[in-house]
């Protein structure tokens, strides 16, 4: 018996020893080719758009980018696997979310709206609230948020390392087939990057491409007017937005203090970030909190809603004291025919966006 | 040999297992097909066990431009994901500029088709997918090179070492790029919740499917089935003289001018423009071609002839073909999340 069993123990030695062989061979194949040469990612920005200060420490590459794409839609990410970024970030809204509040892994909602995905390397501060400085930063929270993903992120490296899919992947993007959260964060952060949307009819409109309608084209002057919808402070230019935080007037008291609560300054309470109005139409609801279904709703916010009292009210709502702007129906009509102008379809329906699980 | 042998005999086997089969549930994982209700599995010809990983790996190659010679197209770019996997053109635009001969199917339940293209010139589509790859008014890539960059890729090089224990290579180009097309399936339309019971039809559209099924047009002699399309070669009278001869171009066969598949109507309102050239833009045109019943050919259908349809019945018509659109398909695999 003790033969058999010094059989069987020597056996098993030389089974180890040709397994373990075999899983060195793949590590070696996997390694051979070429190093880390990552391709530099040529951002095809609009030309009538300013230059995208992009970041120092974290340059564009294909494959990072690449990367990103699947790590945006990696339902590894989430406590139970069964979220990604792309489910609260869904292309067809704009990649925003069509419920006011998304919804967690664990069936909780969280108190703001989901931001859509748009142009954001002009912006500096990420979250309705500005807690984030950049990307990276803003793409490692909603992994570790117990409300929306639930995960840990030590658990959810390990699961991606564990997953063929992406040593190789992230080797050929950053150099280690070693995954760490960093990385995933840099990774998706690239993705987002190049989420530009500069085709819309609004674009092709100033490219001199096609024609406004009436309605448009004095929507647009109304966007523009002081003494019209005066909606240029904030929104004006080619990104529609300019990176600030203000305070809208939605609220007489509030009940969410925004920036004031991240800073810790009382003059920053009730102020939100600023949010770009590209593809307007597709991210309803509205609002830091969504409280708004229709762009009717928002108009008419503007037009005749606004708290005029609610603390740090920005001074440029220059008409609050009026209640708004008090627009005409027909001039809502105009104005809302011109934010439906900022729809670009080609930008949700790109391929490079999509899933690529 | 005693309970406690035996007990060291079981751990080392079970131990000599799993090292055998390292990470086998993320790799091995067999493909979860959504099979739509009343659709047979599709065929996977027996070459292999259709994996997760292997369709993940066909679909980077599917929307990969690196496979053409300027690295400016991808078979998605003439087969839009969002358009049942069809063009909005009539003859999609190749590499330089160059233009091609004729309509970009649908790829939508292609793991059905019995034979790939229009005159049936390719038996599976393993063998197809290299025909775009390599076509000079298509992809124009030389066939080595494309496997070459797919060798030396590093991503692909590691997934498929996972996936296939080899080297990217043909084979594993042309067998992971037909997974992913074979689980392209769509059969969840307002026409199948009607059928199942599910939804209803408006009048028009009802109307539409009565006249679709009926003798007066014998629509469905050859759109049949749950694709609709018996798959056969017809000659339907769109031209008295086809630049493009059809059939023939692969028999050789007079009796074959002019004659194509039978498209599958799945989708098909998404998949304009129509005919083998794409030289009817709309649905309209499509049904107000079949109404007139074509052109004089000698190789023409019998069944091809003046239907005399009032215009509310070509327009019923087209509204029973618009319930044959299946977002869910579109959102699964186009905007999927």
């Amino acid at each position: 018996m003790r033969l058999i069993i010094n059989i069987l123990v020597a056996l098993l030695a030389v089974f180890m020893f040709s397994c373990k062989e075999k899983e060195d061979n793949i590590t070696q194949t996997t390694k051979q080719p070429q190093g880390y040469t990552p391709t530099p990612y040529q951002l095809n920005l609009p030309q009538h758009f300013p230059q995208m200060p992009l970041p120092m420490d974290n340059p564009l590459t294909e494959e990072g980018v690449e990367l990103g794409r699947y790590l945006f839609y990696e339902k590894k990410l989430s406590g139970d696997n069964t979220m990604s970024c792309g489910s609260c970030h869904k292309p067809d809204a704009g990649f925003s979310d069509d419920r006011q509040f998304s919804i967690g892994i664990d069936g909780m909602q969280g108190n703001r709206q989901a931001m859509p995905i748009v142009n954001l390397g002009y912006a500096q501060k990420f979250f309705w609230d500005g807690r984030s400085n950049s990307l990276t930063e803003q793409a490692l929270e909603p992994v570790r948020d117990p409300i929306e993903f639930h995960e840990n992120w030590v658990n959810a490296v390990s699961e991606l390392q564990a997953d063929p899919l992406y040593p190789p992947m992230f080797e050929k993007a950053f150099g280690t087939s070693t995954i760490d959260s960093i990385l995933v964060a840099k990774a998706i952060a690239q993705f987002e990057l190049t989420m530009i949307s500069g085709n819309s009819k609004f674009d092709q409109w100033i490219k001199r491409e096609v024609a406004f309608t009436t309605d448009e084209l004095n929507g647009y002057n109304l966007f523009n007017a002081l003494g019209g919808g005066d909606c240029l402070h904030c929104h004006g230019g080619t990104l529609t937005t300019d990176h600030s935080f203000q305070n809208n007037g939605l609220d007489e008291f509030l009940t969410d203090l925004g920036l004031g609560a991240v800073t810790g300054d009382p003059s920053d309470n009730g102020k939100f970030k600023v949010p770009s109005l590209r593809n307007i139409a597709l991210t309803a609801p509205y609002m830091h909190d969504g409280r708004f279904n229709t762009l009717d709703e928002v108009i008419d916010f503007y037009s005749t809603g606004v708290h005029a009292n609610s603390p740090n009210i920005s001074p440029n709502m220059e008409f609050a004291a009026d209640g708004g702007v008090n627009l005409t129906p027909q001039e809502k009509v105009e104005l809302k025919a011109f934010l439906l102008t900022l729809t670009d379809t080609s930008f949700i329906n790109n391929p490079d966006f999509q899933d690529p699980h | 040999m005693s309970h406690r042998n035996k007990y060291v005999l079981f751990c080392i086997l079970v131990w000599l297992f799993s090292c055998s089969q390292p990470k086998k549930d993320v790799k091995d994982k067999p493909h979860t097909f959504h099979i739509p209700v009343g659709f047979k599995h599709p065929d996977l010809l027996g070459v292999d066990s259709i994996t997760d990983f292997k369709v993940k790996i066909g679909k980077r190659m599917f929307f990969d431009k690196n496979l053409s010679s300027t690295k400016e197209l991808s078979c998605a770019s003439c087969h839009i994901p969002s358009q049942a996997f069809s063009d909005t053109i009539a003859i999609s635009d190749g590499v330089l500029g160059r233009k091609g001969f004729r309509n970009a199917p649908s790829l939508a339940n292609v793991a059905y088709q019995p034979v790939m293209f229009v005159d049936g010139g390719s038996p599976t589509i393993e063998m197809q997918v290299v025909a775009p790859i390599t076509d000079s008014n298509e992809m124009n890539m030389d066939y080595l090179e494309a496997i070459n960059y797919l060798a030396n890729d590093s991503i692909y090089r590691s997934w498929s070492m996972v996936a296939y224990g080899r080297v990217p290579d043909a084979y594993v180009f042309t067998r992971s790029i037909a997974a992913y097309q074979r689980t392209l399936l769509s059969g969840d339309a307002k026409y199948d919740q009607v059928v199942q019971g599910d939804a209803s039809f408006t009048e028009e559209e009802q109307r539409g499917y009565d006249l679709f099924f009926s003798d007066k047009t014998n629509c469905s002699s050859c759109h049949s089935g749950n694709l609709f399309t018996n798959y056969t070669y017809q000659n339907i009278g769109l031209y008295t003289t086809y630049s493009d001869s059809g059939r023939m171009r692969i028999t050789l066969n007079e009796e074959d001018r002019g004659k194509f598949k039978v498209p599958s109507l799945r989708n098909v309102a998404l998949t304009y423009p129509y005919m083998h050239d794409g030289s009817k833009a709309t649905l309209e045109e499509v049904v107000s071609f079949f109404d007139r019943g074509g052109k004089d050919h000698p190789n023409k259908s019998e069944l091809i002839k003046p239907l005399h349809l009032t215009e509310q019945e070509q327009k019923d018509i087209v509204s029973f073909l618009h319930t044959l659109t299946d977002k869910k398909f579109i959102e699964r695999h186009a905007v999927n999340y």
